[in-house]
């Protein structure tokens, strides 16, 4: 990056791209009235639709720009991540899809609150999707500035306000109907890009995967020890807390959670996740080969990358650098604009699910105790919207120089020690009672907060200190165990006649959950 | 769908939809993390079979193997997603009948 002026695609792809959102915005408006409509967009959203949100839910900037990044890095190791997305979505379509269609209506907490005391696991869950929803939302959106920075030219501040507002805008003003649609589109534009990224970039190689990779070795300044794991992580430890990060925290993402609810049926439901399955997977394959032949086609060009490897802006700038070497400047402009589209994607899928948390779990559920109109219910959510988006700008300024990589991982985990265990136990064991979730949630919350402290990424890397005092970089393995044990001992200790109650209200609630 | 109601949860042809269901779930669950964890761990401890050239190419073969793995996840989730729906069809047929 030169920094010679403006990309005039970029800024004409992006300005398409807003346009066309906020038209998308404004019909969606008209048809977004009760809260079924601003939630679930009526659950009137398709397999097909619902597939391709999803994946765009999925498909952040941190897949697209850190995975290729981390692939020019790590080489194999990245290997790990990417197939632990794979994965983690075929485990949500085999364990979650029938189960939370047939028992969920809006949030999660429907179901975590199916059989057991509602208010309690309602402020629960609230609390655990916002713990998971502003780190992740911060994550973006710092993302976002620094990217907008560098391409565009426009100051950090500036960036902010303009992907926060335009969010809260979608969001605020078009429910879920508007939000899925700007997601659809976006998936569909990112998939494109980086198939197009893909097929430039092995027509260098004479599309030859054997070149490809011959090249990679020949020009890393690890050679073939690229190819070899153990880079970054190698001891058994880290790698299975790693795994696990992925496969229960995409499983307790609130905003991919809630897409569930959008299409009408169990049927819809298992077919947009097999959809995701086949859209991330496909889009993981080309993100391992985009990184490798970036290592090809990168190093060495001094604008660029130098020599021993490192790349000016930072390692999330690969995947545009090399649209830039492979396809001009055009190309470039219009990989840019899909980047910076992506994330204004998916922080509006988070803000919705972080705004029906507040609204709906603990205002309408809680504090009003269900005793409130459809319509006021609406408004009180457009105003979280609001209120969430406009805190998130504001923390977006304090974290500029936070490590982007960092908070989200830590978001994931957190998903996956306080969201994960309370919904899959609620949805598999008859034996959970109500103080048990309560219990398991809140030591799965302090044990991966503590933990990610104590932990290198923090301890050392952050706070500069010279050893950590909890070794691994990853804490899910110990978190998530935690809150399993803690949910389950509490649970089987509890002998009050609630308890019982709760217990025995499993059966029903399993024919229910199977077969509609 | 099904009928259910409080007292024929012990309906045997309930709790045969149910067992089938629940077979069918934990095997391709257990299957597709299983090979995953087993291709994580397996890699800390022969990092140069990982990155050896996979059928002489320069393809090394812990990423074939990742290839594999993600062309699994996929080709499971398709046959989960027409086995349910076969389920729900015969469910159907078996109360209709």
């Amino acid at each position: 990056m030169s920094g010679d002026g403006t990309n005039l695609t970029a800024i004409a792809v992006f300005i398409g791209f807003v346009a066309v959102s906020l038209a998308v915005t404004w019909w969606a408006a008209r048809r977004t009235h009760s809260t079924d409509e601003f939630y679930t967009a009526g659950s009137k959203i398709t397999g097909m639709q619902n597939g391709l949100a999803l994946a765009g839910d999925f498909m952040s900037a941190a897949t697209f720009l850190g995975l290729t990044g981390l692939v020019f890095i790590g080489g194999s190791d990245a290997a790990i991540f990417t197939l632990g997305v794979t994965v983690s979505w075929a485990f949500l379509l085999f364990a979650f899809a029938d189960r939370m269609r047939n028992l969920g209506r809006y949030t999660f907490a429907d179901i975590v609150a199916y059989r057991l005391q509602p208010e309690r696991l309602r402020v629960l869950v609230a609390v655990g999707t916002l713990t998971v929803a502003i780190p992740y939302l911060i994550a973006q959106m710092v993302g976002a500035g620094l990217l907008i920075e560098t391409l565009f030219n426009i100051p950090y501040f500036g960036a902010v306000i303009i992907v926060g507002t335009l969010m809260t805008v979608y969001v605020a003003f078009g429910g879920m109907l508007a939000t899925t649609w700007v997601q659809v589109i976006k998936a569909v534009l990112l998939l494109s890009g980086g198939t197009v990224l893909l097929i430039l970039a092995l027509s260098n190689f004479g599309y030859s995967l054997d070149g490809l990779f011959t090249r990679a070795a020949e020009l890393h300044p690890r050679g073939v020890g690229i190819f070899r794991p153990g880079g970054l992580y190698d001891d058994p430890i880290s790698v299975v807390s790693l795994a696990l990060a992925f496969i229960c925290g995409t499983a307790g993402l609130p905003h991919v959670l809630m897409r569930f609810f959008t299409v009408p049926d169990a049927r819809e439901a298992r077919r947009s996740i097999g959809y995701a399955v086949l859209i991330i997977g496909f889009f993981q394959f080309a993100i391992l080969l985009i990184g490798f032949a970036a290592i090809g086609l990168l190093i060495g060009q001094g604008d660029y990358v130098d020599e021993a490897g490192r790349i000016s802006g930072g390692a999330n700038m690969v995947s545009v650098y090399l649209a830039r070497v492979v396809g001009g400047e055009v190309f470039f402009g219009l990989i840019s604009a899909v980047a910076f589209a992506t994330i204004l994607a998916v922080v509006a899928g988070i803000l919705l699910s972080a705004s029906a948390a507040v609204a709906h779990d603990f205002y309408a559920r809680v504090v009003r105790k269900g005793n409130i109109s459809d319509s006021e219910e609406v408004r009180v959510s457009r105003y979280a919207t609001v209120a969430i988006g406009a805190t998130a700008i504001g923390l977006s300024m304090f974290f500029k120089s936070m490590n982007v990589g960092i908070l989200s991982t830590i978001a994931l985990a957190i998903a996956a020690s306080v969201n994960f265990p309370a919904l899959f136990l609620a949805l598999f064991w008859s034996g959970l009672t109500t103080r048990g979730a309560v219990a398991g949630s809140i030591t799965g919350l302090v044990t991966v907060v503590v933990l990610t402290i104590l932990s290198p990424v923090i301890w050392v890397n952050a706070l500069g200190n010279q050893t950590p005092i909890f070794p691994y970089a990853y804490p899910t393995l110990f978190s998530v165990s935690a809150a399993f044990i803690v949910t389950i001992l509490v649970s089987k200790s509890d002998l009050s006649a609630r308890a019982e109650q709760e217990r025995e209200a499993f059966a029903a609630q399993l024919v229910k959950s199977e077969l509609g | 769908m099904l009928r259910h109601d409080g007292e024929s949860t012990s309906d045997p042809e309930i709790q045969a939809a149910l067992a089938r269901r629940s077979r069918l779930r934990w095997t391709y669950s257990v299957l597709i993390i299983g090979v995953y964890l087993a291709w994580a761990v397996t890699g800390v401890y022969l990092p140069a079979f990982y990155a050896s050239p996979f059928l002489g190419l320069a393809l090394p073969t812990g990423i074939a193997m990742a290839f594999a793995i993600i062309g699994l996840s996929i080709l499971l989730a398709a046959i989960y997603v027409r086995k349910v729906d076969r389920f729900e069809d015969d469910e159907k047929r078996g109360r209709s009948r």
